[in-house]
């Protein structure tokens, strides 16, 4: 698969804030593409310059080959975007929505009735979207986005707001989609087990770096073993077990990172015999590795680590 | 590869308007006035000539409800797109950023010509109306239409400055509260300094020197009322489509 959005080392910088710090992406064609990192890592700062919306101070942006800051029109007629804020009039109807869109698209009328369908709401095309649930506005943003069959379908927190059902509805059609409709989908969350059920790579954001990035079985399969020490007293227990293992304490953890072929029963109990002789507390010793919330805790501390 | 023509943005702009604020103002502000003249014809003793009544119209809309209403229009149309925070979603279309603010700029000033209009049906609807209540006082002498429909139109001409102007600072700062500001204080320094000479370079008061006895205030506020709405309008369409929106 080649890639679909290629990133240079793209810098932007608000003021004195530096929002985004040297992201090298690649999307592949027909990947559900996890964009994680907690608020304000800058996931949405990376979206709006794959859009065109903002420039980067530095890099380079290209999708489909194309380059963003060249050839933005040709660009945005292959890209459907939802943003965070939906931007829907509410004194219109989800059809007469979505029919301004399709004007500006210069498509038939009849996508309207086909995206409609797709995402469930032909039932209330002709109900004004001020009475639409927060569920019915992200999926009537979703059809306008798919608007025009794009190639890249760009989605900033989809599943913002949604109730449990809304959020495992959103999850089964993202997945689907790629097969569905022959589209590559870039979705931000800071839901790390909402990304992890749909998408297929994930690109992990902290502090406005990617920190990891690729297909999310390779990444998992690929983590070295680690022990996750969740603690109160994280540095405290950091100290403690840092004479013994190769320690990185986070706020309110520590990962013990193992040597090859190091036994994981002979460690936890070493760690636990340490920590209550100490008597530090804590509530939970667990290998991880196994979960995207465990890449992220790496990922994230590998990150912290190299920068101090 | 396929780019929307002007005239499809500024169809969609004006399909945005279907039970908008901006669409209920644009009747409800001229219909303000002909309310107003219904009632001041209607309590007259004696008849009064048509010129009067006309004059009044015009000077009412001139001094206060054309700004007024030029700055409260603009900051609905500005609303439209900041309060559901749809300038993303319209920038990332494929659609060349200077129609966007030109579509929005078109749509606006069609619809203070279209609150013109309005005006001056709904008042000689209004004074008819009171004639026919009370035949006693049905206008006197000729109803020169075509000088009445002049006047405004000169208003109309010399309003585009303003109308450019508020819908920048509409458009330019989310909140409303800078272009009503700017708007009110323009329209209230446009009346305490209406004997001033220097009061004619003040775009909101452009329109009502449509109406004044020296002939000079009138070209020159109409001059820099459409040749500054000229001139302003493709500043704000340009500025507005280079700006990064946050």
């Amino acid at each position: 698969m080649g890639g679909l959005v290629c990133t240079e080392g793209l810098r932007r910088r608000f003021g004195g804030v530096l929002a985004v710090d040297g992201v090298t992406m690649t999307v592949p064609e027909r990947a559900v593409y996890g964009f994680v990192g907690p608020n304000g890592s800058g996931k949405t700062t990376t979206l709006k310059m794959l859009l065109g919306l903002l420039a980067p101070c530095e890099g380079r942006i290209t999708i489909a080959g194309l380059d963003v800051g060249r050839e933005r029109l040709a660009i945005a007629r292959q890209v459907g975007a939802l943003l965070e804020a939906q931007g829907f009039y509410p004194n219109l109807t989800g059809a007469q929505n979505l029919d301004l869109s399709r004007r500006l698209l210069g498509l038939p009328a009849t996508e309207i009735d086909r995206l409609l369908e797709l995402v469930e709401l032909r039932h209330a095309a002709d109900r004004r979207v001020a009475g639409y649930s927060l569920g019915m506005r992200q999926r009537l943003g979703i059809a306008r986005a798919m608007l025009g069959a794009p190639r890249l379908l760009v989605l900033d927190e989809p599943t913002n707001g949604l109730d449990p059902d809304g959020i495992a509805q959103m999850r089964g059609f993202l997945r689907d989609l790629p097969a569905r409709s022959n589209v590559t989908v870039l979705v931000s969350s800071h839901l790390l087990g909402e990304v992890e059920h749909s998408a297929t790579h994930v690109g992990i954001m902290h502090g406005g770096r990617l920190v990891r990035e690729g297909a999310l079985q390779a990444l998992k399969k690929g983590a070295a073993r680690r022990v996750l020490v969740e603690s109160a007293a994280a540095a405290r227990a950091a100290a403690c077990l840092s004479s013994v293992f190769d320690v990185t304490a986070g706020r309110d953890n520590v990962a013990i990172h193992l040597k090859p072929g190091e036994d994981l029963a002979a460690v936890v109990a070493s760690i636990s015999t340490r920590l209550l002789g100490a008597a530090l507390p804590f509530t939970a010793i667990r290998e991880c590795g196994a979960s995207l919330e465990d890449l992220y805790n790496v990922a994230v501390a590998d990150a912290v680590r190299e920068a101090a | 590869m396929m780019v929307p023509h002007l005239r499809t943005v500024v169809a969609v702009e004006v399909r945005k308007l279907r039970r908008s604020l901006a669409a209920l103002l644009a009747v409800a502000a001229p219909a303000i006035i002909a309310v107003f003249m219904f009632f001041n014809v209607v309590k007259m003793r004696n008849a009064v000539p048509w010129s009067v009544w006309m004059n009044n119209m015009a000077g009412l809309w001139g001094a206060f409800m054309l700004p007024l209403s030029i700055t409260a229009l603009t900051a609905l149309m500005a609303q439209m797109e900041h309060a559901p925070k749809s300038w993303d979603h319209l920038r990332a279309l494929p659609v060349p950023r200077w129609m966007l603010y030109a579509a929005k700029l078109i749509c606006t000033a069609v619809l203070v010509g279209a609150m013109t209009v309005i005006l001056l049906a709904l008042t000689l609807i209004a004074i008819e109306a009171a004639a026919w209540i009370k035949p006693a006082i049905r206008p006197g002498g000729t109803l020169r239409l075509a000088l009445v429909a002049t006047i405004l139109l000169k208003m109309y001409g010399a309003a585009l400055l303003m109308t450019a102007i508020q819908l920048w600072l509409a458009i330019r700062f989310t909140s409303f509260v800078p272009a009503i500001s700017v708007g009110i204080a323009g329209a209230f320094f446009a009346i305490v300094s209406n004997a001033a000479w220097q009061g004619v370079f003040l775009p909101w008061q452009m329109p009502i020197n449509m109406l004044a006895s020296v002939a000079w205030r009138g070209e020159v506020a109409l001059m820099l009322g459409m040749g500054g709405g000229a001139f302003a309008s493709v500043a704000v369409v340009a500025h507005l489509s280079r700006r990064e929106v946050l």
